[in-house]
């Protein structure tokens, strides 16, 4: 009985073994399948892969895709990808850099996306999937109107180890400050108990200027970058030291879309941006609002301002052609030359105007090759001073404290929302506080 | 379970995945329509908002309706009180205000990889009042299998809204305090009119659409707007399908669920004659769709915020499941499965594709600036940017 037992449960075991052998087997890639999971594995950075693709470029030219009823461009062709480590900790950052061009001459409409993310550098940053996969991700340059060629991002190692720190930078536009930005940067520790405070960071704006600062935040303005191609695209740096000298560095890709080369490609008009000073209207006590206008453009050809044309957005939201011009002598020069800038005084009596909201300038002119030049600026009325009987109460304690600190600390009869942001911002460095 | 998005896979592990996966979708929560203590918002002819509460979750039994008014109290401090004063921008009325919100969305991954740009969109009903479909991010849950709630990723909160103020979407553009420190805020806002005359009806047609009032926070009510009979919540699947969505009133959808830009054209048709559908080809829908799920991966294994959420499993089995949930939600409008099987199946076939609105075609934008005729009238007129008279609003206290 024993002895069958015995027999029965080998018989068992050794079914079960060739069942998992054989399973094993079936579930095993195929040659096939081998090839297809291994092209790229073995490239080390850097990697040149124009040859390499010509192939899927020409199978891509057959089938690029039609933006509907435009012309179909030839789709770009990647030249070169380097990347700058060949083995990365899992949330290093790793530099993809990618070069391309097109053979149609429409250079000025590439982008490039490097596993989602904007630009032709990128800092990457990787994650091992649950089975221990390197994830594969793939690189797209789009051209005009929308036709791409894509690559894998070349592989490299991935370990199954973390920084035990790493600056975050982000950043975020400024409101009525064109292509303004507020760079943040922030030491994380994996250990989050751990607090760093860093005395100095050192910025590269990716446009060729630095600066010093001795806080994690810094604003720098781009708004006077040639806009010869549909995006602009700069690689920012910081590096955060301590004051052992001990440093840090953090990378970000930022993409500008160029509005005044995008009008000219879609309508055939030169865009002219004005930029206000101060940054928001202040109502003068004879009711008048005064602000000064830096204007210009990015054509590479001179314009002439000719009409200044007003109109009036009322506070319901529409806007009322007035039928009146203002004297172009508003304007320091008429004139705008390529990269220059002219200035303008503007202003809105509010009493003339009644339940107007702003008072909208319309800039019309020409530039020296005939196209139209367009651009305006409003000068609103500012809200008044908030009273008992006009503002909307705060409820939340939390916020009614922070709104008084914030008036005494700044010296203010009121503050804003931005003003509540940049003292809450400040006391977070100042506390070390995440 | 291969969770390597590009990897092609056979038949035969098709049909070991598939019979797992059906095991996987049996052991599966059921989605609950009623979680015991939470609320709904319901009618009273003599007070609003009113609410019931979920009693009992199977079958979903809601209590009364009772009304809730909550008392106007002028918070004082050290003896003042505070208010403070919405600013306005000059984005005209009817106007499409455009958003790039930078590396910081959730949602600029799959737009990158489309070639486009915008994020978020927005139409403007007054100098201080706007009309979109917001998410405000799926709920987590303590359940390391399933970690998002399906029904918040089904039913996205709010959805559709009108006359938001604009306070909330300043700090929601230009970020809080808090969110300076993490990577990415809105890299551009502009604003496009266009035909004065369309705009202007679109917004009245906006102006017009019943609402329902919500309690977000003390005495802070959103305005859920009225589509079809009911209200309209955020849905991922209109990435993939806008379904009737453009077509405005009548135009059916998914669980009558929009997204940022399918409202926008949802309210353009409100105004007149609706746009077109735009046809993504198979290969951008594919990555995109790629580079969504490695987004909502990465976020998590990172530990950082995805859509305003912190995962409660930031292990790679965790976030594989959130990733795959995600995915599976917007490519085929399952928002309980938590197996990358679904959404790589449904986009393996190569006619699969997207076909929807973005937010830059509203404005015949980047891709599509050369595209006649104008897919709207907004895209017919030229960049502006956005100005404000104030920063977001200004705030005093009083004696």
């Amino acid at each position: 009985m024993a002895a069958s037992t015995k027999r029965l449960r080998r018989g068992v075991a050794l079914a079960v073994l060739v069942g998992l052998v054989l399973l094993m087997m079936w579930l095993r890639p195929s040659a096939t399948e081998r090839l297809e999971t291994a092209g790229e594995e073995t490239r080390s950075a850097p990697v040149v892969l124009a040859r390499e693709h010509e192939a899927v470029e020409r199978r891509q030219a057959e089938r690029a895709p039609a933006t509907q009823g435009a012309l179909k461009p030839l789709p770009p062709i990647i030249d070169e990808i380097q990347v700058e480590k060949s083995e990365v900790c899992e949330g290093e950052e790793n530099l993809v850099q990618v070069k391309a061009h097109t053979a149609d001459g429409s250079d000025a409409f590439l982008r490039f996306v490097i596993a989602g993310q904007a630009g032709p550098s990128v800092p990457l940053k990787s994650y091992l999937l649950p089975d221990g996969e390197i994830p594969r991700r793939v690189i797209t340059i789009f051209g005009r109107n929308g036709v791409s060629t894509s690559a894998p991002v070349p592989r490299f190692a991935i370990k199954r180890c973390a920084p035990d720190r790493a600056l975050l930078l982000g950043y975020r536009v400024r409101a009525n400050a064109i292509d303004e930005i507020e760079f943040t940067a922030n030491v994380v520790h994996i250990d989050k108990a751990l607090v760093s405070r860093p005395a100095q960071y050192r910025w590269n704006f990716g446009d060729g200027t630095t600066q010093v600062t001795s806080e994690p935040h810094v604003t720098h303005n781009y708004a006077r970058r040639e806009q010869r191609a549909m995006y602009s695209h700069y690689l920012v740096q910081a590096e955060a030291r301590d004051e052992f000298g001990e440093s840090l560095r953090g990378r970000a890709s930022l993409e500008f879309l160029n509005l005044g080369f995008q009008d000219l490609q879609k309508l055939g008009v030169v865009s002219l941006e004005a930029q206000g000073m101060p940054r928001f209207p202040v109502l003068s006590p004879d009711g008048v609002v005064r602000q000064r206008f830096e204007i210009w453009h990015s054509y590479d050809q001179p314009v002439e301002i000719q009409r200044i044309h007003l109109l009036q957005l009322n506070s319901d939201g529409r806007r009322d052609d007035l039928g009146q011009d203002a004297e172009p002598s508003l304007l320091n020069r008429t004139d705008i030359l390529p990269g220059e800038s002219v200035e303008a005084e503007l202003s809105f009596d509010t009493k003339g105007y009644p339940g107007a909201l702003a008072l909208v300038y319309q800039f019309e002119g020409t530039a020296a090759d005939g196209r139209r030049a367009l651009g305006q600026v409003s000068v609103m009325k500012p809200p008044p001073k908030p009273t008992r009987e006009n503002s909307r109460p705060v409820r939340d304690p939390a916020l009614a404290a922070k709104i008084k600190k914030a008036m005494t600390t700044l010296g203010q009869d009121a503050v804003t929302q931005e003003d509540l942001w940049k003292i809450e911002r400040d006391e977070r460095f100042a506390t070390g506080e995440k | 379970m291969d969770a390597s998005p590009l990897r092609r896979v056979s038949t035969k592990h098709f049909i070991l995945i598939g019979v797992g996966a059906f095991l996987l979708e049996l052991w599966a929560p059921p989605a609950s329509a009623c979680t015991p203590g939470s609320r709904q918002l319901c009618s009273r002819d003599d007070c609003r908002p009113a609410y019931r509460e979920c009693i009992d979750a199977s079958p979903p039994y809601w209590g009364p309706c009772d009304c809730e008014d909550p008392p106007v109290v002028h918070y004082t401090y050290n003896g003042t009180s505070c208010g403070c004063i919405t600013g306005r921008w000059d984005a005209p009325r009817g106007s499409l205000v455009l958003i790039d919100s930078g590396p910081g969305s959730a949602i600029k991954p799959i737009i990158n990889e489309i070639g486009e740009t915008y994020t978020h969109e927005m139409i403007v009903q007054s100098a201080d009042t706007a009309a979109q479909s917001d998410y405000r991010g799926p709920d987590t849950q303590d359940d390391c299998d399933h970690p998002l709630e399906p029904t918040s990723l089904a039913l996205g909160f709010p959805g559709m809204e009108k006359s938001m103020n604009l306070g909330a979407i300043y700090a929601d553009i230009y970020g809080s305090g808090s969110i300076a420190f993490s990577p990415g805020g809105s890299a551009a806002v502009i604003w496009l009119l266009g035909d004065p005359d369309r705009a202007n009806a679109i917004a009245d047609a906006l102006d017009q659409r019943p609402a329902v009032d919500v309690l977000v926070h003390s005495g802070e009510y959103i305005h859920r707007t009225i589509r079809n009979g009911d209200v309209s919540p955020y849905g991922l699947y209109q990435y993939m399908n806008i379904e009737g969505t453009y077509l405005g009133e009548g135009g059916t959808s998914l669980n009558n669920a929009s997204a940022s830009s399918t409202f926008c054209a949802y309210a353009y048709a409100l105004g007149g004659d609706p746009m077109t559908s735009f046809d993504y080809a198979h290969d951008e829908t594919v990555n995109a769709a790629n580079a969504f799920w490695q987004s909502v991966y990465n976020q998590c294994r990172a530990g950082f915020p995805w859509w305003g959420i912190f995962f409660g499993c930031p292990s790679s089995i965790g976030c594989n499941h959130a990733a795959a949930m995600v995915l599976n939600c917007m490519a085929t409008a399952d928002c309980t499965q938590n197996n990358n099987f679904f959404w790589q199946s449904a986009l393996t076939p190569p006619d699969s594709h997207a076909s929807s609105i973005s937010p830059d075609r509203l404005g015949g934008l980047t891709r599509f600036i050369n595209e006649v005729p104008r897919p709207t009238t907004w895209a017919t007129d030229t960049a502006h940017w956005v100005q404000w008279n104030i920063a977001g609003e200004v705030c005093g206290c009083f004696d």
